[in-house]
């Protein structure tokens, strides 16, 4: 740490600890996150297998105060020769990620997950779980390439300072391409819906998820070895087959409707319950898929403070349908047509 | 040998040896005239060693036994505090040593409202029949049987309390909900990390606790992937009360606390003049248990050798204090 | 084809949760039975030691079609596991926390398709803002047997608020296995112990041993013999206790003596619930032959009851052990799911004998031939009162379910729904 008393390459500060929290969750099914740094905000981004990738973005305007002075030149010895984080001025490392959120939940306990001992209203003080909560200061700092990622917490009293160790990030890390102007499929829903659909096929814990749309309706599905259960969002609620008993007009749960033709895809069940998290925190949610099959779930979520919203980007490659290849071409080569832009 | 009382602190009582359960399975209780001492002695980890005032918890309190009044019994935790938590609406509650089918028990006989009480019964009473009286008419009687196993005097007279050198720093703990909450995620860190890199350490998490004589406290972790620490500032280290030490003033002065006080700057953040332990992570979660007491705890610091915590339960009178007081060894680096 | 559709509010698929939900800690499926106006749910545990049904006249739905063609018998019959089901109808807090539309209604189908080897049982929620969730389960035919269970030979009989039987439990510890209930001077006793070997080293990892203690008056009704004492499986009795007090409902219990069956019963709603446990224990009788009294909430006099404690004085503990020849009660308890280590001969001891199961092959009914076994009247008092109740119908238990032989009867099965009467089936022997 030489270069410590110079200004540090990157330093915020957030008056919610809890905000990052929150926001950071979203994508902890991983253990490990990448980190990009850049004068707009802060990315972490977490991978799974190389088919599931979750994204948090902590916009610039989350902190009070954020501040970015991208290296003069690139010092990493080994690669990176050709310059592009230069050109795209940002840094980027590896953190570990469990490590980060227990740091900023330091003060608190957690989600609802209260102890016996917390319970307990004979030692309720003032800092038990209502005060001593997650919305202490917190400062976020990289002095240098190479240094530890380092976080202060200061509440009631108590400063916490947390250094994490600072990875090269692994050599194959590489975004999930997805088609943006290639779509196969648009919903936009209040994530609830979506969070209750995936519950729902959860308790049978199955292998894959299916999810398919026609012209009026969204389904998830899943079988088990117990059964299958399928979840239908009907676009029009009087057009339903079950219309409702209650007459409501313009009940439907979707906002944005957008499937030019038939479409269904198999995806790792498994690995599409790590947004559970986000859809519980969301207020909406953008269902889209590309030509090529690639999903894209989009959270939007209301910040704690200042109005405003914040996202999180999943993406997931789809499994080979092996009983329906009719749309199936699993090589994410560009080229195939949809003659429908986005929007 | 005959013990029995009436149980009047329920909550207290329970909350006591709900503290005292996480440390171990089975502690030995040693009943005489004057008080109620809990022992727990794990063959690894923290021991504890607590007195509770026959008074703070007991009334109508007899004890007879034929080895001076004294009785040594080695008593379930968990069993005890399961049947103490049945008692904790209870109208009237007590306690006594019997034997049953040839096995000495604890019998905790707990009586209270039966919750049909609002209920009108409108035969009872002239049918005459049943012929108990009406006020325990509409009571329920639950007894819950602890067995124990009476322990010879021969067999706990080898048994010392740890005898440890004056403490460097001693300092009274932030409030323990606090020091429990951020202790627990640290160990909790520690497991994590270690369950990436598995079965590479056998050792459990360690952290270090350390302090010093102008209010300092501070906690902290290291695993491969991160350190972390924590620190108080503003806490009260007490004053040693002469009349408790044999040489007085002049003993104050010559006691390793009043070294250490000379040591670090005055706003304590220099790096002098801190006692330092490191703790099993897990075990000290336990120790942390008896937060829920409530009560004043005072930490006592053996620099690379020992931590020992005085907790004092809260209570009304002021003359014979009940505490419990926890051993707890330092682990080298 | 669709052999039964039926239409749940809301309010009634949480209450199928609840009830599906009692059925699991039972048994891992479930039978249904579904009859032109009724639907029974019933599981047997494996032990074959505790059977719960629960019956849903038309009441509980707000539609039911059965198309009683089918079957020679009427009845159609499968089986379904519990924690598909469970996956399925969600509990009224699940619902409440929920962020999502609820539950408009729960529709239900079961179809029969001869031709493929799955069938089919369909559930439809349809729920607000045009969501709706299908669940296709699987299920298995299968000839449902049911635990018969005679109220007329129960004489002990008792009814309860289900929330005082639920502090009961509460008062227990998790870990013990065994319910002794009994009653004695105006006081009705639940103890709940473990029977084990004990070495004076583990007693201290023996659990807690409960007596909870209330007064006769506390029951809405009690009618039993005084001393009678009654074991059955503290985890069995805390599943239907748990249930019923989710229903607020008052629980009944009919006994005759231990080792023949208990029975709890509650309803409320439309839904009858009846949980039938195997028991043992051990019957201390009045000495001599001394009339059994009962303890009752309205007693004739006390005299009696006293003749029954007085013997018993020189223990003057105020809240008597129930005093268990340990022996009795662990063989007593084979069927009530412990595994004992079964060297145990062809017992000639008739409470483990019948305790072994609720259900009993027909050869059994043969030892009734069998030299009576004097030694046991002896050593545990059997009440020669008590059991010459049973006298007359020597071949008749409380329980019996129709085992395969007889199932190629239809009229048999038509004829033996639960509770069923003695005289309707007094023909077959």
């Amino acid at each position: 740490m030489s270069d410590t008393q110079s200004r540090p390459m990157f330093s915020a500060v957030s008056g919610s600890a809890r905000q990052l929290f929150l926001l950071l969750r979203c994508i902890g099914f991983s253990p490990k996150t990448r980190v990009q740094i850049t004068e707009d905000e802060l990315r972490f981004i977490a991978e799974e297998g190389g088919v599931m990738q979750g994204t948090a973005i902590l916009q610039k305007a989350l902190f009070t105060s954020f501040q970015f002075t991208p290296p003069a030149s690139h010092v990493h010895e080994e690669g990176h020769e050709d310059g592009e984080a230069d050109a795209d001025k940002f840094i980027v490392f590896e953190i570990s990620l469990s490590a980060l959120l227990d740091t900023l939940q330091i003060f608190g306990l957690g989600d609802s997950k209260s102890s016996t001992f917390n319970r307990d209203p004979y030692t309720s003080t003032a800092f038990s779980a209502p005060v001593l909560g997650v919305t202490g200061l917190c400062r976020l700092s990289y002095a240098s390439v190479g240094a530890p990622f380092t976080i202060v917490l200061q509440e009631s009293g108590i400063t916490t300072t947390s250094e994490l160790v600072t990875y090269e990030p692994s050599s194959n890390a590489a975004d999930i391409p997805f088609t943006r102007d290639q779509i196969a499929i648009k919903v936009i829903m209040r994530a609830a819906y979506l969070y209750d659909a995936i519950s729902e096929l959860a308790s049978a814990n199955p292998e894959r998820l299916v999810l398919a749309a026609d012209d009026s309706t969204f389904t998830l599905s899943a079988s088990s070895s117990l059964g299958s259960a399928v979840v239908e969002f009907h676009r029009d609620n009087s057009r339903s087959q079950y219309a409702s008993t209650v007459d409501q007009p313009g009940a439907g749960v979707m906002e944005t409707f957008f499937v030019p033709e038939e479409f269904k895809q198999v995806y790792h069940f498994s690995r599409v319950v790590g947004v559970k998290k986000a859809l519980s925190v969301a207020s909406k949610v953008s269902v889209r898929a590309d030509n090529q099959g690639v999903l894209s779930l989009q959270f939007m979520i209301e910040n704690l403070e200042g109005g405003g919203v914040s996202f999180v980007d999943f993406r997931f490659i789809p499994l080979a349908d092996d009983e329906d290849g009719s749309e199936s071409d699993r090589d994410y080569e560009e080229g195939e047509t949809a003659e429908t832009a986005d929007e | 040998m005959r013990f029995k009382a009436q149980i009047q602190n329920i909550t207290t009582f329970t909350k006591f040896v709900a503290s005292l359960t996480s440390l171990g399975p089975v502690a030995w209780v040693r009943l005489n005239e004057n008080d109620v001492r809990f022992t727990i002695i794990p063959e690894q980890g923290t021991q504890v060693w607590a007195v509770l005032a026959i008074d703070a918890i007991f009334e109508g309190y007899t004890i007879q036994s034929a080895a001076e009044n004294v009785i040594n019994l080695e008593v379930p935790l968990g069993p005890l505090h399961q049947a103490l938590k049945s008692a904790l609406q209870a109208t009237a509650a007590s306690i006594r040593l019997t034997k049953k089918d040839n096995i000495p028990l604890l019998s905790i006989t707990i009586v209270r409202n039966s919750i049909g009480n609002a209920r009108q019964s409108a035969s009872e009473d002239d049918d005459g029949g049943i012929g108990i009286g009406l006020s325990r008419e509409r009571e329920t009687t639950i007894t819950q049987d602890v067995p124990v196993r009476v322990l010879s005097p021969s067999k706990v007279e080898g048994i010392h309390e740890p005898r440890c050198r004056d403490p460097d720093v001693h300092i009274i703990l932030p409030p323990l909900m606090q020091l429990k909450s951020i202790s627990d995620r640290f160990t909790k860190v520690a497991l994590e990390s270690r369950s990436v890199t598995a079965g590479l350490s056998a050792i459990g998490p360690r952290l270090e606790m350390a302090a010093n004589m102008h209010g300092c406290l501070r906690l902290g972790i290291k695993t491969d992937a991160m350190k972390m620490a924590s620190l108080w500032t503003g806490l009260d280290n007490p004053e040693l009360d002469p009349s408790h030490l044999e040489g007085g003033m002049e003993e104050i002065q010559q006691h390793p606390s009043t070294r250490m006080k000379q040591l670090g700057g005055p706003d304590g953040q220099s790096e002098e003049g801190w006692a330092k332990v490191r703790l099993d992570g897990k075990d000290w979660g336990k120790v942390m248990s008896v937060g829920r007491l409530g009560g004043r705890v005072i930490a006592c610091f053996c620099h690379e050798h020992a931590l020992i915590l005085y907790v004092y339960l809260p209570s009304e009178r002021d003359e014979e204090e009940s505490a419990l007081t926890y051993y707890i060894s330092s682990y080298s680096a | 084809m669709v052999k039964l559709t039926f239409t749940l509010t809301p309010d009634a698929s949480a209450r199928l949760h609840d009830a599906l939900s009692c059925l699991g800690k039972f048994g891992d499926s479930v039978s249904f039975e579904a009859r032109k106006d009724q639907l029974v749910l019933s599981t047997l545990n494996s032990s074959k030691s505790a059977y719960a049904s629960f019956k849903l006249e038309l009441g509980f739905f707000s539609a039911f079609d059965f198309a009683s063609d089918v079957g020679q018998d009427g009845r159609f019959t499968c089986s379904i596991m519990v924690k598909a089901l469970l996956s399925v109808f969600k509990s009224r807090a699940a619902e409440a926390r929920g962020k999502n539309a609820g539950i408009e209604k729960c529709e239900v189908a079961v179809q029969e398709t001869p031709e493929e080897a799955e069938c089919r049982f369909i559930v439809k929620m349809i729920c607000e803002h045009g969501v709706t969730k299908t669940y296709k389960l699987t299920y298995e035919p299968v000839a449902v047997v049911h635990a018969l269970f005679d109220r007329n030979l129960a004489t002990n009989r008792w009814v309860i608020q289900s929330s005082f039987l639920k502090e009961f439990a509460d008062y227990f510890s998790p870990k013990a296995e065994q319910l002794d209930i009994y009653a004695e001077d105006g006081k009705a006793t639940f103890i709940s112990f473990t029977e084990k070997v004990m070495k004076s080293k583990s007693v201290l990892k023996h659990p807690l041993k409960t007596a909870v203690s209330v007064n006769l008056s506390d029951f809405d009704h009690f009618s039993a013999q005084e001393q009678l004492h009654i074991v059955i499986s503290v985890k069995d009795f805390r599943s239907a206790v748990m249930h019923a007090d989710t229903m607020n409902a008052s629980v009944s219990a009919f006994y005759s003596s231990p080792g023949r069956p208990l029975q709890l019963a509650y309803e409320k709603d439309s839904l009858q619930c009846q949980m039938t446990l195997m028991t043992a224990g051990d019957y201390i009788g009045p000495t001599e032959s001394d009339v059994p009294s009962a303890a009752s909430t309205r007693p004739q006099t006390r005299g009696q009851s006293f003749s029954a404690s007085d013997s018993r004085s020189e223990r003057q503990n105020d809240m008597p052990p129930p005093r268990p020849s340990n022996q009795a009660i662990r063989k007593g308890l084979r069927g009530l799911g412990r595994n004992e280590s079964s060297g145990q001969a062809a017992s000639t001891r008739r409470v483990s004998q019948e305790s072994d199961s609720l259900f009993v092959p027909l050869e059994e009914s043969d030892r009734r031939w069998d030299p009576p076994d004097y030694e046991k009247v002896e050593t545990l008092g059997w009440d020669a009162t008590a059991d010459n109740e049973n006298e007359p119908h020597p071949t008749f238990r409380d329980s019996r379910i129709p085992s395969a032989t007889d199932l190629n009867s239809n009229e048999m099965l038509e004829g033996l729904p639960p509770t069923q009467r003695i005289s309707q089936i007094k023909g077959i022997w």
